[in-house]
């Protein structure tokens, strides 16, 4: 399972980051690996972008929509079919195309997982790294002569901030980032403040269990708790990894503010401002 | 068994749903209602721990532009 993983999406991945490496070194770019790594980022992030955009937008449909259904909802509650109906026909007057599904999304994981472990491993400091990579790498013309220089801007990419923290104090910058660009990412993606005709929907359904309740509100948490644990991910795990996550990040925003605009992001004090002015 | 994929179902709920949602961009796009997580729960509860599981899967892979006939019902 793990060998057909490895072939399947590793090692491809693998080859395409040597020869982004090899092609920047050629062109004597500095920091050639950390320029491969935003760059293979970038390139997945493109390959997935038609999928995503697909996704964004029935969702800002779903979320255009999501009062009309909880009304539906509550008129017929002992009626599982009619509520079918109902819907089905919402989606149809409003556009929506329920018939894509999560499933093709979650076909994006693997990539995604598999970029992370070849990056993981792309950026380790050891000194078998030549012979590593030679023996995944499909045609000789890839081959690494030499170690990669694993530094980008002076950090090096396969430390990790927790480790240089103390030679280094400014390193925390990285976490930081990463932590807000998450955040950013997040709250984007939740629709904005209920608007009126959802407060009045909520009201009528106050009966809900208490259980529900919580569930809610750890929701609403996770939308601090997640960027403060992909901050705490990216203090202890090598540089390069923020410097994927963060590429892989700031595409996500920009694809979000192509189709949502600030999306709940408009919800924050200082945007709400200028959003009235 | 049941208690375990009750609970194991809400660890997910509460913690896995979230990053998982972002990361893909699916941020309130389910066509399902309940969602599938909290439908699995259910049938659990109902059916037991195995034929559960085995309807929550189900309706899950149901979840995809080949499937005719989208569960919208409770378990």
């Amino acid at each position: 399972m793990i060998e057909l993983f490895q072939t399947l999406f590793v090692h491809p991945l693998l080859n395409l980051l040597v020869a982004m490496y090899q092609l920047f070194s050629f062109l004597h770019i500095p920091s050639a690996l950390g320029f491969s790594i935003v760059g293979l980022t970038v390139l997945i992030r493109l390959l997935l972008s038609p999928l995503t955009a697909t996704q964004l937008k029935a969702s800002k449909k779903m979320q255009d929509i999501s009062p009309h259904i909880s009304r539906i909802r509550d008129q017929h509650k002992n009626d599982a079919k009619r509520i079918q109906e109902e819907t089905m026909r919402l989606y149809k007057e409003h556009g929506v195309n329920p018939a894509a599904g999560c499933l093709p999304v979650l076909l994006q994981l693997p990539l995604i997982w598999a970029l992370y472990s070849v990056l993981q491993e792309a950026v380790r400091e050891n000194a078998n790294v030549v012979a590593e990579v030679n023996k995944v790498v499909y045609v000789d013309a890839l081959k690494l002569q030499s170690p990669w220089n694993t530094h980008f801007f002076g950090i090096p990419l396969g430390q990790t901030p927790s480790h240089l923290v103390s030679v280094l104090p400014l390193i925390v910058l990285i976490p930081l980032i990463t932590a807000i660009l998450q955040f950013i990412q997040s709250k984007m993606m939740v629709a904005a403040k209920p608007t009126a005709s959802i407060k009045q929907v909520k009201k009528k359904g106050e009966e809900k269990k208490q259980q529900d309740d919580f569930a809610q509100a750890f929701q609403t948490q996770s939308l601090y708790i997640f960027p403060i644990m992909i901050g705490w991910f990216s203090y202890t795990l090598p540089a390069g990894l923020s410097l994927y996550w963060n590429t892989f990040t700031l595409f996500g925003i920009l694809q979000q503010y192509q189709v949502h605009g600030l999306g709940g992001l408009s919800d924050l004090p200082f945007l709400k401002e200028r959003k009235n002015k | 068994m049941k208690h375990i994929a009750i609970h194991a179902i809400t660890i997910y709920q509460l913690f896995l749903a979230f990053p998982l949602k972002t990361i893909t961009g699916t941020q309130s796009v389910c066509r399902f209602s309940p969602t599938c997580s909290a439908y699995a729960k259910e049938a659990i509860q109902i059916h037991g721990a195995w034929k559960g599981l085995c309807l929550g899967m189900q309706r899950l892979f149901s979840c995809q532009p080949f499937s005719k006939n989208p569960r919208m019902q409770n378990a």
